[in-house]
């Protein structure tokens, strides 16, 4: 995580909701967010009908979990929720776009490209080829009854100067299994928030230590 | 900060998140414009009404807590903490270290003044905290700083461990 400029914290929630309910205002008056977070202004909520989005912008990403549950688990909790996302984020710096490529050569080699990629090669990151992004999936892990974890690796367009940093992103996907009863997603989250972020930021340790490796 | 293109989100498979990275990570202004096909605007269309052939906006309530003060941390460290006992100025408390698993559990004495006025309230025995050592960005220069959060809430397993602890505690308190 040394070398991390920039990260954030997205839970997504899938179901039913009533987009006129959160805002600011209430919000407050049920002591779900406090003064000083809005002081702070690193909280983003989005909410339409089908969907429920927490962006949290700074440390600590783990009352995004708290919030989640003082909302569905408490205030509204009979919200009707199918699916439950944990999406870490995080730009980390390269030395420089040589180390940038090479990261995308290691993850996705040329060769399986044929002659096409032989005209990937580039002296500079304006004119070399490559990886745009990439997504792994996880498809059945232990620790649900249902769901996935997505890794999408792409060059950062956040880190400058162009070419000198890695986006990843970790979708930490839960949903219902087919004829299951009921999932308590408000409490998959406050359980899984902290094992989720740990393994997120093991996967963010692993690709930037393989990139400065080269 | 450009919009998040919700209507991305709820329409492949319900997966719950899949298009955050374009705006976590989107392009800049002088990037060229992407050739690829434009998944909102046909997901927008296709939203059209039957019978009116207008386009139903899905209404959403979208907005950001006051002020953009944000401050940038990079996390070097996280532990989770389950506090002990309290004094007025201190609380001892049992650490976990999340980063390095595999340390052994530490007891540390935190001073009250080191933590944020609005939990207070929150500590005493049996609450969980999370300690975080990391990078913070104000005004261009970096410095590393450590802060505390303490849970709201807990998962039921760990909450009814720790209503244990607590009784263990009264207890203890009685026997003196």
């Amino acid at each position: 995580m040394e070398y991390v400029e920039l990260q954030g914290l997205v839970v997504v929630l899938i179901g039913t909701f009533n987009p006129a309910i959160f805002n600011p205002d209430w919000l407050a008056n049920q002591g779900v967010i406090t003064p000083a977070q809005f002081a702070v202004g690193d909280l983003t909520f989005e909410v339409n009908t089908s969907s429920f989005a927490l962006h949290v912008l700074a440390e600590p990403f783990v009352r995004a979990a708290d919030i989640v549950a003082d909302l569905f688990k408490d205030k509204l909790a009979h919200t009707p929720i199918t699916a439950l996302g944990i999406n870490y984020v995080a730009h980390f710096r390269v030395e420089n776009w040589k180390q940038q490529t090479a990261l995308g050569r290691a993850l996705t080699p040329l060769e399986p490209w044929g002659t096409w990629a032989g005209e990937f090669q580039g002296d500079s990151i304006e004119s070399v080829g490559g990886l745009v992004s990439l997504t792994m999936q996880m498809s059945t892990p232990k620790d649900r009854e249902a769901g996935n974890v997505k890794v999408t690796v792409q060059p950062s367009n956040r880190v400058v100067p162009a070419g000198s940093g890695v986006f990843v992103q970790v979708n930490d996907h839960y949903e219902t299994a087919k004829g299951a009863e009921n999932t308590n997603f408000p409490e998959i989250c406050l359980s899984q928030i902290t094992p989720s972020l740990e393994r997120s930021r093991a996967i963010v340790t692993q690709l930037s230590n393989l990139a400065r490796s080269f | 900060m450009a919009s998040l293109p919700l209507y991305d989100r709820v329409t492949q498979n319900g997966q719950a998140g899949r298009q955050i990275s374009s705006e976590w990570n989107d392009q800049r202004e002088d990037a060229a414009p992407d050739s690829a096909v434009n998944f909102a605007s046909a997901v927008l269309a296709s939203a059209t009404s039957r019978g009116t052939n207008k386009t139903a906006p899905i209404k959403y309530n979208s907005f950001t807590t006051k002020s953009t003060t944000a401050e940038i941390r990079n996390t070097v460290q996280q532990g989770e903490g389950l506090v002990h006992s309290s004094s007025g100025t201190a609380f001892t408390a049992r650490l976990r270290d999340l980063t390095n698993p595999g340390r052994s559990e530490e007891i540390a004495e935190i001073a009250m003044d080191g933590i944020d006025p609005s939990d207070v309230a929150r500590v005493k025995p049996g609450a969980v905290f999370h300690l975080i050592v990391g990078y913070t960005r104000r005004n261009g220069a970096q410095r590393l700083e450590t802060f505390t959060y303490f849970r709201r809430h807990l998962p039921s397993g760990q909450a009814v461990a720790n209503e244990i602890v607590d009784l263990l505690d009264m207890l203890e308190g009685d026997a003196d």
